[in-house]
């Protein structure tokens, strides 16, 4: 079903819909956070949607050091939550994590109290390449709604049934197919389609972890956390305990397989000691561990690690490097 | 080509071919028109790769841990030599074993004010004197110099490097008259309002990635304290109390070292004002102790040093002692 | 009852902790509100252990060693002044309360010195309050 939303309707909607649900917006080029007026739709934020699912810092349980004090484990968040402005690539990257997360209850909890409004980029970003990795923005794939900044208006393509519901409270009306789906077109043409991951399906796994290309490509490299938490598909975490006197909460939080500590063992041993070990990892488990598990690469092509990566490594640079050892 | 970028690349060439060093750690074009890449350089032919960068904002001093046991020589602008001399004085590098390129520094451009220019950045054109020409998907801008340098160049001291082997020729930048001018900014507001802007301008918006530390060319410790967990320092969410702790001790730790090259604040994706806490104690540092990082490898450093008349009227005792009330 | 504020205070061995044993000794009054650690010398005191004691709780910190010159190990204490000067800059430039963090010289014979620094320092949290600012507190709902 595809309908038609002017742009001025697109404040009085938020609005309506902020009414009856907990509203969050991309607020600046920085992230999101609760609708409180401000709005950032200029392209996508800095931060990607997944915090919504994966949070910065998840309570798991909580516990006391008293006899007899049982742990208890914490009740995720119960309200229904509208999150309106997701880039279709961020989108998708909740559907990729989703294929290792789903048997979590934090995980499905936050699945199921949340929807999805997602926002087609009026043009592809510097950086961007979703289409490359197989991401088609216009398919809705892991929203509700999702829109396609068009003229003087949004088109609107309904996925879900929940969609439908945040719609009807709207002053959206039926059609706008024809221009939909011809925008579509035109923004697909846009990206060149890479015969990399092709390539990259058929190599043999240890060709690629013993190619002599991965010391020189992890060079400039800092093996700093910024890529994996940029990055709407990294989905690694930490279990930490948080104690202070004689209480505690254990919380998940992000984890960067970046980090020496990450692989470091209780005993001090550390499989993956060197840098280059942990650099190679990041783009193995993308491009080759994850692809050979479930049949796609573990990347979106939003382009944020190439964007901020402070020392300019370019995943296409190792994209291309792995396809052609 | 800027003349510059031939110079670095003949030198290379010689350092290479003489044997003056076996690798040349310098920077490359990137991937996007405002973005340089540190690279190293083995063989004269590779020297091509080598560029002078409007943009070179990560400190190749960084990469040296990396290439242990070769001698390096590396495209030093001010701070880049500083950082090797500190690295000298902390017994990390031994002088001799590296090759200091030095370059009198025309200051780089702020990735960041170039890419708020327009849409789409196609090209970037910098003379390294007075103009810069951003092509964007608008059109063509100049820009002068100045109004797109990076503020750590702007506030730089020492555009010349102070410690080198071979000093290419070239323009320096002046060293600024007004150094601390965005720490005494801060410094004129209240205490309450100090730490409003510590909250939001740095601890909110840091997302624990240790960019910051791992660009910093000086933070080399096997261990870093946020690592630790027997005590754990530093709780590893972005709890506000915890990542304020964190960036306390970070900037602490480079008090005296730190040689102001700006590559923790280029590094970090969230755009947090890091060098103004490491900027701070450099002031202090400079007014209370006279005392510059990274000017002299046989130096003694800042903490590892005293004079018998530092001052001490900030201890509460000698503020006890003017009151007469001991 | 009135609130009495909790404040760490780092020791030296030689000096301070001497002193503060005097004052005990002497039957001096001051409040109590301090928690005494004793260190070998004021320098082993590094700003992660300030940092934590508030971290943790502590609604002020203080530091205490040798006067200069006196140094069991002949120059600790210099090193610590020095680092304890640019610690005390750096918490004020980010408007971390500066009179939380104080340092002190005490000798072994100085008892009513510090009594009298102990019940200053008290007085001046007192005036500041409870520490909220850098007192970490266990949140059990998640963020966003």
């Amino acid at each position: 079903m595809y309908y038609i939303l002017k742009r001025e309707d697109l404040r009085p909607w938020l609005e309506a819909i902020n009414r009856e649900y907990t509203l969050f917006v991309p607020r600046t080029r920085d992230g999101f956070g609760p609708y409180e007026g401000e709005l950032y739709l200029e392209g996508k934020t800095r931060l990607s949607a997944k915090e919504f699912f994966l949070p910065w810092r998840e309570p798991l349980l909580v516990y006391e050091a008293r006899p007899g004090a049982l742990p208890k484990v914490v009740e995720g968040p119960a309200e229904q939550r509208v999150v309106f402005g997701v880039r279709p690539c961020d989108a998708r990257g909740v559907i990729l994590i989703e294929k290792v997360f789903s048997p979590d209850p934090f995980w499905q909890k936050r699945r199921e109290a949340t929807s999805l409004i997602g926002l087609v980029c009026e043009e592809p970003g510097t950086e961007c390449f979703c289409w490359a990795m197989g991401v088609n923005p216009f398919s809705g794939e892991g929203l509700d709604l999702v829109l396609v900044p068009h003229e003087e208006v949004y088109l609107v393509k309904v996925i879900t049934e929940a969609g439908k519901k945040l719609l009807s409270l709207s002053r959206a009306a039926e059609g706008g197919e024809e221009a939909f789906l011809s925008r579509e077109k035109e923004f697909k043409a846009k990206f060149p389609v890479s015969p990399a991951l092709e390539k990259l399906r058929e190599k043999d796994l240890m060709t690629i972890y013993e190619a002599p290309f991965w010391e020189e490509l992890a060079l400039p490299c800092l093996n700093c956390g910024a890529c994996t938490f940029l990055c709407p598909t990294c989905y690694c975490f930490d279990v930490q305990d948080e104690v202070v006197g004689s209480e505690g909460v254990r919380v998940r939080l992000p984890e960067a397989c970046m980090f020496e500590l990450y692989s470091r063992h209780a005993s001090g041993h550390n499989p993956r000691r060197s840098p280059m070990a942990r650099f190679r990892n990041r783009f193995m488990h993308k491009f080759k561990y994850f692809l050979d598990e479930y049949g796609e690469p573990l990347c979106v092509g939003c382009g944020r690690c190439n964007e901020e990566c402070p020392a300019n490594i370019n995943l296409w640079d190792v994209v291309r490097a792995m396809s052609e050892v | 080509m800027s003349t510059l970028t031939e110079k670095i690349r003949e030198a290379a060439q010689k350092v290479l071919a003489e044997g003056l060093a076996e690798v040349v750690l310098g920077y490359t074009q990137g991937s996007l028109p405002y973005r340089n890449r540190v690279t190293a350089v083995n063989t004269p032919e590779e020297t091509s790769r080598l560029i002078w960068p409007s943009f070179g904002v990560l400190n190749p001093a960084n990469v040296l841990h990396k290439l242990k046991g070769k001698k390096v020589a590396l495209i030093s602008p001010g701070c880049v030599s500083r950082a090797v001399v500190v690295l000298c004085q902390e017994g990390q590098v031994k002088r001799d074993e590296v090759y200091l390129l030095g370059v009198p520094c025309p200051g780089m451009l702020d990735p960041s004010k170039v890419r708020d220019l327009g849409k789409k950045i196609l090209r970037v054109e910098d003379d390294f004197k007075e103009k810069v020409l951003v092509v964007t998907s608008e059109g063509e801008k100049i820009v002068a110099r100045e109004e797109l340098l990076r503020q750590n160049c702007l506030e730089c001291r020492h555009p010349t490097p102070p410690v080198y082997d071979e000093l290419l020729e070239g323009e320096a930048r002046k060293p600024s008259p007004s150094p601390y001018q965005k720490v005494e900014e801060i410094e004129a507001r209240e205490v309450s309002a100090r730490w409003q802007w510590f909250q939001e301008a740095v601890v909110s918006r840091c997302i624990r990635c240790y960019a910051c530390r791992n660009a910093c060319p000086l933070c080399y410790c096997p261990t870093c304290f946020v690592d630790d967990s027997r005590p754990q320092w530093v709780g590893k969410t972005r709890d506000p109390v915890d990542t304020a702790l964190y960036h306390l001790v970070r900037a602490y730790h480079l008090a005296g070292r730190c040689v102001d090259c700006g590559s923790c604040e280029a590094a970090c994706p969230m755009d947090i004002p890091l060098r103004l806490l490491t900027k701070k104690l450099e002031k202090e540092a400079l007014s209370a102790f006279s005392f510059e990082s990274g000017l002299d490898p046989e130096a003694p450093l800042l903490l590892t040093t005293f004079r018998e008349e530092d001052p001490e009227d900030f201890m509460i005792t000698q503020e006890l002692k003017a009151l007469g009330k001991i | 009852m009135s609130w009495e504020p909790k404040i760490i205070a780092f020791l030296c061995n030689w000096c301070s902790y001497a002193g503060a044993d005097l004052a005990g000794v002497s039957r001096l009054r001051y409040p109590p509100s301090i928690r005494v650690v004793r260190v070998p010398c004021s320098s082993r005191v590094s700003p992660a252990m300030i940092l934590d004691a508030l971290k943790s709780g502590a609604d002020g910190v203080l530091v205490s060693g040798c006067h200069p010159g006196d140094c069991h190990y002949l120059t600790g204490n210099l090193y610590a002044r020095r680092r304890f000067y640019l610690l005390k800059k750096l918490l004020e430039f980010v408007g971390l309360d500066p009179e939380r963090v104080q340092f002190a010289w005490v000798s072994a014979s100085e008892g009513d010195v510090f009594a009298k620094v102990v019940t200053e320092v008290t007085d001046r949290i007192k005036a500041l309050g409870p520490n909220t600012k850098f007192r970490k507190v266990l949140r059990v709902e998640g963020k966003s």
